[in-house]
C-alpha cells in the first residue's frame, strides 16, 4: 500500500547491500542503517475460500474473523458448509520486500538539511497505520532530524475524498 | 470484500451504485472538526461527515442505503476501497442512480 510522492518531496533511497552504501557515502550522501526487526513475527496464514453456491472467492485470515469497529465487534463467519477451502498459504505482509539480510540503509539526497521533509519510497520499518487495517505501509513521508528520518503518521491520512 | 471507487463514484463489490463522493464546497481535511464520536463536523456547512476509516463494507453500505445523502470521509489508502481513476462504465454497474 503506497501513498506515493504527491508532495514532490526529496526522495530517500533504500539499499540493501554494503557496497551500495559505500558508493553513496563516497559521493557525499548521508546514510544510516536500519535493522529489519522481528521479520518472522509478521508471518501469518491466509485462507483462499470459494463460496459453494456463487463461486465467489475470498481471502481471509480464518473461518471466523473478528475485528473491532466503532460500532463494536464485527464477526465474519465462513462455515465449511458454505465456503470450500481452495488453499491455505503462509504469508508475510512484507512479502514484496527485496532480499532480506536483516537490515537496510536509507540514503539521503545530497542537499537535504535537518528539518527537511522527505519521501521514503521503500520503508524498512514495519509501520502499520490504523487506516491500513493491519496492512503495512510500503512508503511514507518524514522529517530528517539530522540523525534519522521521523516518519509522519499523519501523511497516511492526507489522501482523502470528502463528500 | 472491497468497495469499488471509480473516480469519485462508489459501488458495492457486486456493482450496486452507492454514491458520488462530491462536496459542493470542495472542502479538505482542514475543514473537518472531530465531533467526539469518531466522526467529523464540517466547518463550512455544519453537516456530519462520517469517518469510514474503521467501517466495514456492511456498515457503510447500510449507512448509505438508510441515508443516501450522508457525507463521507474516505482515506484512499484504506484497503476497503479499491480505487480506480477511470470513470465507471455500464459494465461496472447495473444499477446506477
Amino acid at each position: 500500500m503506497k501513498i506515493e510522492n504527491g508532495n514532490k518531496l526529496p526522495v530517500v533511497l533504500t539499499v540493501y547491500k554494503s557496497q551500495h552504501v559505500n558508493i553513496y557515502r563516497e559521493k557525499g550522501h548521508k546514510s544510516y542503517v536500519v535493522p529489519i526487526r522481528n521479520w518472522w513475527i509478521l508471518r501469518g496464514s491466509e485462507l483462499l475460500l470459494e463460496n459453494r453456491k456463487t463461486g465467489e472467492l475470498i481471502e481471509t485470515r480464518g473461518r471466523v474473523v473478528r475485528y473491532f469497529s466503532r460500532l463494536g465487534f464485527i464477526t465474519e463467519r465462513y462455515p465449511i458448509k458454505d465456503w470450500k477451502l481452495i488453499k491455505k498459504t503462509a504469508i508475510n505482509p512484507r512479502w514484496n520486500r527485496k532480499p532480506n539480510r536483516g537490515w537496510g540503509a536509507y540514503i539521503l539526497p545530497l542537499d537535504v538539511q535537518k528539518g527537511d521533509q522527505v519521501y521514503v519510497a521503500d520503508l524498512i520499518e514495519n509501520i502499520r497505520p490504523i487506516t491500513y487495517r493491519k496492512r503495512y505501509a510500503d512508503d511514507g513521508e518524514g522529517v530528517w532530524d539530522g540523525k534519522k528520518i521521523l516518519i509522519d503518521m499523519e501523511s497516511y491520512n492526507k489522501i482523502r475524498l470528502i463528500g | 470484500m472491497t468497495l469499488k471507487l471509480f473516480g469519485n463514484q462508489l459501488f458495492t463489490s457486486s456493482g450496486e451504485f452507492l454514491k458520488t463522493i462530491a462536496c459542493p464546497k470542495n472542502v479538505d481535511t482542514d475543514s473537518l472538526k472531530p465531533d467526539g464520536d469518531g466522526n467529523y463536523v464540517c466547518k463550512m456547512c455544519t453537516h456530519k461527515i462520517f469517518n469510514t476509516d474503521e467501517m466495514s463494507e456492511l456498515e457503510l453500505v447500510n449507512l448509505l442505503r438508510r441515508h443516501p445523502g450522508a457525507c463521507l470521509s474516505i482515506n484512499l489508502a484504506n484497503p476497503l476501497f479499491e480505487h480506480s481513476q477511470r470513470a465507471a462504465t455500464k459494465k461496472d454497474s447495473d444499477n446506477e442512480n
